[in-house]
């Protein structure tokens, strides 16, 4: 076996160079026999502790024990039975609970395992890469950016999937015990590798941000990568609000990010009572629709969908990282790219905002706080791209400075729009824009009217007025911090975080300065949607004139500015003037 | 009919440009390069010679103009996987990765490049008798010292055969016998027929090696032709006369004398005739022994008469060229 490893090496570095010089400096003797010590104490300690749990051969004394199969001690404690025995004088244990509980307990840890520390070793492997500046040197050879990628992400982590695969045994044995479907773990397995690849990709892209600024966090690319862990948080937020009283919502979306919602397929198909079990109490995503279709009611049709969500969000990614791997600065996708981005988002993200809510008053407000949602989803998407789109001032100059000079075919105004590498993005982020109300107000003209009869005030017209006037917001802000980032060097997650605040500042703001307080104000958040209870206001026009003003100045201002930074060394001499910052 | 194979451009930019914001780098460089040649590239700091390599190197895009190596077009933005598998560079500062040792790390490069054994096994003890390292092949790299991790660098550059080798200050921080070393390892590659682009400060190890010269400043290219023209047309021809007898007679005889420019003379002692003179020269060859022969008709004891090209460093610090301040 020892042997062995140098020729099963040699042939991976002739597949993957990478893959064998992450490998080659990992699996070693040493750090291998320590690894298995570490996993045969960690699935010891982890048997030792539920086996304690286990009721103990006794005579004479009642005993009561989750593992039993007697009555219940009370209504308080429903987990808790009175043991009783068999024949033969032994104990009657329920081990296929106490099978489940060790494959439950395996599980969870073992995807704690794998994405946390998964993640945390690419990114401090790529921060060591950075301070030694190695990573230049590979952008300088033929390697390809697909065996970069993959030779990191199964290279890096290497020693933690040996720890991993020696778990498996006893993983296996527990889901045996447990009676669960071998077909049904497979799947699961399925929906944690296309996780674990899903989060690595995000871990690769902040560990190559940071190799492209010489810095922790990049700053065009993290912002997006802010806006997603913010959107993460409040889906946190809202699962852990939901527990018995569950009612699917948008965000359910978000929450299939979490690998470990497919378990509740698995312990569904043990048929061990849910009350036995004690935990995933049912199981939510039975409820949850994607246009309207039951998908999730069916285990493998909800795993499926699961390892694509994750496969989509690993494909967008990876266009970031090739670019990255080339060209370190550059922006995150292309404006082509940025319309595939915006299509799939969309289309999936759409899939989630009408779920099954019989038509009555109080279901009207769990749609309406969907719809509000999604729109501070779209929004926080759009603002993300439009930080990910606007390329560095320092690219922006030279472009300005040097477009006149390119191919006449390269030249036109269209052509510089959706496909200059380096031009402004405003025109590429509109079309993303137009892309969105494409696809969803087809979708809010045919389902509102049917979803929203029982409430008289919320009119589906004024719906639409709403999701349009968030999309000019998005407009607006990227119209306003084009102009703003190609004249300030300010770092853009600091961006990001700013304007957040200040959009959810802004209508406090207004509302205190102007003694409003019905929800109207929130015409001039970039959530309008929350503002249609109250009927449309002069708010709303005003909302909408001051935005088109503030992009008529922002893009007026962006133009001339544009035009000096595309000076000559030569005009700014001749008309002795001061050079553009 | 005889066909005479003209040497192919190696390297050929136009108009080649790079700004870091308002700051011009490299300015608007025409820059040929020969096939097999070994162009030396010299400017002072801040001229923009790293700048230039590292744009040739696809390690920089340019802002604007073109880069053809070998006929083929650097697309900026693009891979140019192609054009990389015959480019070698090595950087002014070359990292390594320390925890590895000296095989398994051009192993590493080797396999990056695409070579497959048995040839890749024999190319890696090949490149280590090149650089002298074949006894520190299972060596860890922090291991060893800074010379041979300079050769271990140049092993990592040339490990698959590169036909255009971009070398940034590659003696810099050697001592004389690390130098001497890697002058020996250029004029072998040289010899195997790779064309070297090579900017350095010690420009007496260029007059050894290069067949051509550049000269940067401000990020322009100044010169840029073969050593033999940049003697003919910028460097003194120089002869040092020593005479046992009378110095005055040799000036006397100097003053007619063809190919004679100026000279200075210096006195062995303050009150003895003899003494040596130097003289600036412009003849030919012919020239030079007309003069020897016509000093001894002359009866001038001749004891040295010494003809040298004045030295690379001399004719740069001579064109006096600007610093980046």
């Amino acid at each position: 076996m020892v042997n062995l490893l140098p020729q099963v090496l040699d042939r991976i570095g002739d597949w993957n160079p990478q893959l064998y010089r992450e490998l080659k400096s990992r699996l070693t003797f040493n750090k291998s026999r320590w690894i298995l010590l570490a996993s045969l104490l960690f699935q010891g300690g982890l048997i030792f502790f539920l086996g304690n749990q286990l009721p103990i051969p006794k005579e004479a004394t009642e005993q009561y024990n989750r593992y039993c199969f007697g009555e219940a001690t009370s209504e308080y404690y429903p987990n808790n039975f009175l043991c009783t025995i068999n024949f033969d004088g032994s104990l009657q244990v329920n081990w296929r609970l106490w099978g489940l509980d060790v494959f439950t307990l395996l599980s969870v840890l073992g995807i704690i395992a794998l994405v946390a520390v998964g993640v945390y070793l690419l990114i401090a492997d790529l921060q060591k890469e950075t301070q030694q500046d190695t990573v230049n040197f590979l952008r300088l050879s033929p390697l390809s950016e697909t065996d970069f990628i993959w030779g990191k992400l199964l290279g890096v982590p290497s020693l933690l999937y040996g720890f991993l695969f020696t778990c498996l045994p006893l993983h296996l044995i527990s889901a045996a015990i447990a009676g669960i479907s071998f077909f049904l773990l497979l799947g699961y397995y399925g929906v944690l590798l296309a996780g674990a690849v899903f989060f690595f990709h995000l871990a690769l892209w902040i560990g190559l941000s940071a190799n492209g600024k010489k810095q922790v966090f990049g700053e065009t690319q993290s912002a997006a990568i802010a806006g997603l862990l913010a959107i993460m948080f409040v889906i946190f937020s809202f699962s852990s609000a939901m527990t018995a009283e569950w009612q699917p919502v948008f965000i359910s979306w978000l929450g299939l990010l979490y690998p470990g919602k497919a378990l509740n397929y698995l312990v569904e198909s043990t048929f061990i009572a849910p009350h036995l079990v004690g935990y995933f109490h049912g199981n939510e995503l039975e409820t949850l629709r994607w246009y309207g279709v039951a998908l999730f009611q069916f285990a493998p049709l909800g795993m499926v969908f699961m390892i694509f969500n994750f496969a989509v969000g690993s494909y967008w990614i990876q266009q970031v990282l090739k670019r990255r791997f080339r060209r370190p600065q550059s922006t995150a996708w292309s404006k082509e790219q940025s319309l595939g981005l915006t299509l799939s988002f969309v289309a999936i993200a759409n899939g989630f905002l009408f779920q099954p809510y019989s038509p009555n008053a109080y279901n009207s407000d769990f749609l309406f706080m969907n719809l509000a949602t999604w729109q501070l989803f779209l929004w926080l998407f759009f603002f993300g791209l439009t930080l990910a789109l606007l390329p560095q001032r320092h690219y922006l100059k030279e472009w300005s400075r040097y477009h006149h000079e390119f191919p006449r075919q390269y030249r036109t105004w269209g052509w510089q729009a959706l496909h200059g590498e380096n031009s402004p993005a405003l025109m590429a982020i509109a079309l993303n824009l137009g892309v969105t109300a494409l696809l969803s107000l087809p979708l809010l003209i045919i389902l509102l009217p049917d979803s929203l009869t029982s409430r008289s005030d919320y009119q589906p017209g004024l719906v639409l007025l709403g999701f349009c006037l968030g999309l000019v917001w998005n407009l607006t802000l990227a119209a306003f911090w084009q102009w703003g980032l190609g004249r300030l060097s300010v770092p853009r997650p600091l961006v990001f975080v700013l304007t957040v605040i200040g959009m959810i500042a802004m209508p406090v703001v207004v509302s205190i300065g102007t003694r409003i307080n019905a929800p109207s104000i929130f015409w001039l958040s970039p959530v309008p949607i929350l503002a249609l209870s109250n009927q449309a206001s002069g708010l709303f026009f005003l909302s909408l004139f001051t935005q088109m003003i503030v992009i008529a100045v922002s893009q007026w201002q962006f133009q001339r500015y544009l035009h000096r930074l595309g000076r000559s060394e030569s005009e700014y001499y001749a008309k002795a003037l001061t050079p553009a910052k | 009919m005889t066909l005479i194979s003209e040497p192919r451009t190696a390297v050929s930019t136009q108009g080649l440009t790079k700004r870091f914001d308002r700051h011009a780098a490299v300015t608007n460089v025409d820059l040929d390069i020969e096939e097999g040649s070994v162009y030396g590239l010299i400017g002072p700091n801040g001229a923009g010679k790293t700048t230039l390599i590292r744009m040739l190197a696809t390690a920089e895009e340019p802002t604007r103009g073109d880069i053809y190596l070998f006929g083929d077009r650097l697309i900026p933005g693009e891979a140019n996987l192609r054009i990389k598998q015959y480019l070698g560079y090595l950087p002014d500062d070359y990292p390594l990765y320390e925890d590895m040792t000296v095989w398994d790390y051009l192993d590493y490069f080797a396999r990056l490049y695409h070579l497959k054994d048995p040839s890749r096994r024999r190319r890696l003890q090949e490149v280590l008798e090149l650089v002298q390292l074949t006894s520190k092949c299972n060596s860890r790299i922090n291991t060893l010292s800074r010379g041979m991790k300079q050769r271990l660098s140049l092993a990592r550059t040339i490990i698959h055969e590169p036909i255009l080798l971009l070398l940034d200050e590659p003696v810099s921080g050697l001592d004389p016998i690390a130098r001497q070393q890697f002058r020996e390892i250029i004029r072998v590659l040289q010899s195997a027929g790779m064309t070297i682009l090579i900017s350095s400060h010690v420009l007496s190890d260029l007059a050894e090696l290069c067949t051509a010269i550049g000269i940067m400043e401000l990020g322009c290219l100044v010169e840029s032709t073969s050593l033999q023209d940049l003697y003919a047309r910028l460097g003194q021809q120089k002869i040092t006369i020593a005479v046992l007898n009378d110095l005055e007679r040799l000036t006397d005889c100097l003053k007619d004398q063809a190919g004679v420019e100026a000279w200075s003379v210096s006195y062995s002692t303050t009150n003895q005739p003899t003494g040596h003179c130097l003289v600036n020269f412009s003849g030919s060859p012919d020239d030079s022994a007309t003069l020897l022969k016509n000093l001894i008709y002359a009866g001038c004891q001749v004891s040295e008469f010494h003809c040298q090209q004045e030295d690379l460093e001399s004719i740069f610090l001579k064109l006096g060229h600007q610093q980046v301040s």
